[in-house]
């Protein structure tokens, strides 16, 4: 029966079974139960050696009264003058060791394996033979998903009944333990996606996205930790979105948390199936980038709508800067996503008037805005462009009826600013990727986030601090915002001025560059004959 | 009546950059063909190859398969049930062993027990790798992994095969395993592409022949026809006895329109153009003229010859 079993499961999904049979080899697991065994006794001993001895006047796992300041107690010693221990708060620690270190596991190592594993598979073609499999994309991407990262899966599993153990001894609730849980698999669904959307992107660097995400997992725990002296105290916190309480109770914060993460991962989901059945295509449709950006748009406009605590100061301004530079996160990913590659582009400008494409259902009317807006193949600008309009559409309303004191003038500014930085990003690295370079993806990464990153650092460190002798100078960073406090109506008007010529130039160099892609041979032989 | 056609492409075409590496090929190969592609390096076969097997986006054109035309962008499930393709380099897993790597393979072309163990040991013995089928894949040779790639490439029993250069690198009695095998799948009746700079392989193994230079294809046709449009008839005679005997006698007969020695031999090779009945009856006069004859035999030009003579410059 069990055979039979096995057998359906294998059948159900070749890739997963492929996976364990590479992975789960019998060295494999006996190593992984040994490093798992091996860290918890650790753990364990080391909490054990952290427990008072018969001449401790204070512990932290004392039962004594509380020293002030400090979560240490004063030791009360029993008949056989030993100190009583406190060993609910003993195995709450183990809880929580374990509650920090599980998840991180199972993510930083997850996210580091399937990274080299795909980046391995595509770069020695292998993965090109599942592609001409008659599997689905959903199935060979979930065996890989699930499959990849197994090993770290089977340590953090054996170390589960010590967490379980930890939980009941500490008085910690079923739904607290469940909800951990739930998060840690909702989080590993977004991240693993998230990481073979980086895979795919042509990176293979695990390491890059192992120190990432190790990053992000100790952000989000310190501001955790930050959290734990709000009120309510609880275990895991979040404010409010829309003014809805989000952080009320567990169960909102779950249900918060999990579907946010869900409509990430679908997101995810759909690009790298998409990307896994034509290597050669952008990773987002220009479709999906819109619904994309649009329900990101709304998830982060979310938090700026909160009761303040009575000792904050409520200033919108500062909101809207944190939105922009999420934003400014946010578009370059879309960049990155969006724009086609050279190959791409001389394909579309070469053959996009043969009016004959693979896709028969491409076959239609065709008019230049539209296949801008809509089709794969084209330049992203106007897509791009478009998505950039989303947030200006959004927050303008909101910026109109800001009353705290906060110039709506500023944040209108500040906002359009941002949007035409990025609007030049797009279009050089519209210009780069279409360059004959070979890395021409590294290229582009490094002079995109050169002219994000070394013109504030510079103006920093020749000491021209946002005010308004250098606000012109600020307008034209990724940090509008900073000189925008300072910069007169002639500085702004002249700046957006500055910025429109720019954009022009690199779009009519674009569109020159492609209507040259365009030109048939015979033309350019043509063209070439009569200058000779 | 016409046979199906396997393959069929219509205005096919690929371009790089500037470079238009398949430009605006009809291809059309009928079902139970194998087909020889040829050319130099650079001339465009293994793009067209790639693109035939979905690996690779034309640029323009389409592409047919069994009559259902083959997109990209799209799963196509059924159209690559019936492909196989065997790219020139064979990346392999180094982690799994044969049967493990064959059984993952079958697995995702969805076959299921038992037929999937009976078509797992029938391509082992096929590729002659039975006795290996525990061994890691990291431990085999080349020509074993290049007979096991071609074992992944036929698991699903596909109709239509796309094998590139699979004999390169490969060494004589490897490449006569390769060649026999490719006889037993032509025999079950698969549609073969096959690209090589082995001409001599592809002579044995082909119905057909397509050359192609600078991304066009020069030339498609069947070999006979091939044979009979541009291979002169040759004839190999060895004597006893002098030569230049052998060579004054044969001066004296007609459809003979030239000679050579054999270079390091004592064999000449006569470019003849009568029929059959014609050499019969040379073969009887040079006997009454007490020539001592230890070999005659017809042949023709090898396929190389007639690809140079085409004055293309083919690379072996």
């Amino acid at each position: 029966m069990i055979s039979n079993l096995l057998l359906r499961f294998s059948d159900w999904n070749p890739q997963f079974f492929r996976e364990v049979k590479g992975r789960l080899k019998p060295r494999n697991v006996w190593l992984t139960a040994a490093a798992s065994l091996f860290i918890q006794a650790l753990i364990m001993l080391y909490l054990w050696v952290a427990l008072p001895g018969q001449h401790s006047p204070y512990s932290r796992y004392c039962t004594g009264k509380q020293e002030e300041y400090s979560t240490w107690r004063t030791c009360v010693l029993d008949s056989a003058k030993f100190p009583q221990i406190d060993w609910q708060a003993w195995w709450f620690d183990v809880f929580q060791t374990l509650s920090w270190l599980l998840p991180f596991v199972v993510l930083v190592a997850g996210v580091y394996m399937l990274i080299t594993d795909l980046g391995k598979e595509e770069r020695r073609g292998t993965l090109n033979f599942i592609r001409l499999s008659p599997q689905t994309s959903r199935s060979v991407l979930l065996g890989k998903l699930v499959g990849v990262p197994l090993i770290p899966w089977v340590a953090v599993l054996l170390a589960l009944p010590l967490h379980l153990l930890a939980a009941v001894h500490a008085g910690v609730s079923f739904a607290e333990v469940g909800s951990i849980y739930l998060i840690t698999i909702a989080a590993c669904a977004f991240f693993y996606t998230a990481s073979v959307f980086y895979a795919f992107m042509g990176a293979a660097h695990g390491w890059l996205g192992a120190v990432s995400i190790w990053f992000s997992y100790s952000v989000a725990f310190q501001i955790w930790q930050a959290s734990l002296y709000a009120e309510p105290r609880r275990y895991l916190f979040l404010g409010q979105w829309f003014h809805f309480e989000i952080g009320k109770t567990l169960v909102m914060f779950v249900t918060f948390t999990v579907v946010t993460l869900a409509i990430a991962t679908g997101w995810n989901w759909l690009a790298i199936n998409r990307r896994f059945r034509n290597p050669n295509q952008v990773l987002l449709s220009k479709r999906q980038s819109y619904w994309m950006t649009l329900s990101f748009e709304l998830f982060i406009f979310g938090f700026v709508f909160r009761t303040y605590p009575e000792w904050g100061t409520r200033n919108a301004f500062t909101d809207l800067i944190g939105l922009l530079v999420v934003n400014l996160l946010w578009y370059l990913l879309l960049i990155a996503a969006l724009t086609p590659h050279r190959q791409t582009l001389l394909d579309w400008a070469r053959y996009r008037k043969a009016g004959v494409t693979k896709n028969h259902r491409q076959q239609w009317r065709r008019s230049l805005v539209r296949e801008l807006l809509w089709s794969d193949k084209s330049p992203a600008t106007l897509a791009i462009a478009l998505n950039l309009a989303m947030p200006i559409a959004l927050f303008t309303p909101w910026i109109a009826t800001w009353n705290d004191g906060s110039s709506p003038t500023e944040g209108f500014f500040s906002l359009v600013f941002s949007t035409a930085f990025l609007l030049i990003c797009a279009v050089m690295a519209q210009a780069i990727l279409f360059g004959k370079s070979r890395r021409r993806t590294i290229v582009a990464a490094a002079v995109i986030g050169a002219i994000i990153a070394l013109p504030p650092l510079g103006m920093l460190m020749v000491g021209a601090y946002p005010k308004a002798e250098s606000s012109l100078l600020w307008l034209f960073s990724a940090f509008p915002f900073a000189g925008m406090e300072y910069a007169s109506l002639t500085t702004i008007g002249f700046s957006l001025l500055a910025y429109l010529s720019v954009f022009t130039l690199l779009l009519a160099r674009q569109t020159r560059q492609l209507k040259k892609a365009g030109e048939s041979e015979l033309k350019a032989l043509m063209a070439h004959r009569s200058q000779t | 009546m016409a046979k199906e056609l396997a393959i069929r492409t219509h205005d096919l075409t690929k371009q790089f950059d500037r470079h238009v590496a398949v430009h605006e090929i009809d291809l059309q190969i009928e079902t139970g063909e194998v087909y020889g592609l040829i050319g130099p390096n650079g001339a465009g076969k293994t793009t067209l190859i790639r693109m035939l097997a979905a690996a690779e986006d034309p640029s323009l054109g389409e592409i047919y398969i069994h009559g259902e035309q083959l997109f990209r962008d799209q799963e196509n499930p059924n159209l690559k049930r019936q492909l196989g393709y065997l790219p020139d380099d064979f990346p392999l897993y180094d982690d799994l062993t044969v049967w493990d790597y064959l059984d993952y393979f079958a697995r995702l072309y969805k076959l299921q027990e038992p037929r999937r163990s009976r078509r797992l040991r029938e391509v082992l013995e096929l590729v002659q790798l039975s006795h290996k089928r525990q061994s890691q894949i990291s431990t085999l040779s080349r020509g074993m992994k290049q007979r096991l790639s071609l074992a992944r490439t036929i698991i699903h029993e596909p109709l239509v095969l796309l094998l590139d250069e699979p004999v390169s690198g490969l060494d004589p009695i490897a490449r006569l395993q390769f060649r026999e095998i490719i006889k037993v799948l032509q025999e079950a009746g698969m549609t073969i592409l096959i690209s090589s700079h082995v001409l001599s392989d592809l002579a044995e193994l082909c119905t057909s022949i397509g050359i192609m230079e600078l991304g066009y294809l020069v030339e498609s046709t069947s070999l006979q026809q091939l044979y009979q449009r541009l291979s002169r008839q040759q004839l190999i005679l060895s004597t006893l006895g002098e030569l230049d005997e052998l060579k004054t006698e044969l001066q004296q007969h007609a459809h003979i329109d030239g000679m050579e020695v054999i270079p390091g031999t004592q064999r000449l090779k006569v470019y003849f153009s009568g029929d059959t009945s014609a050499s019969v009856t040379l073969l009887r006069s040079l006997i009454e003229a007490g020539i001592p004859l230890t070999e005659f035999h017809p042949t023709q030009e090898d396929l190389e010859s007639i690809f140079l003579k085409l004055g293309h410059q083919q690379a072996s």
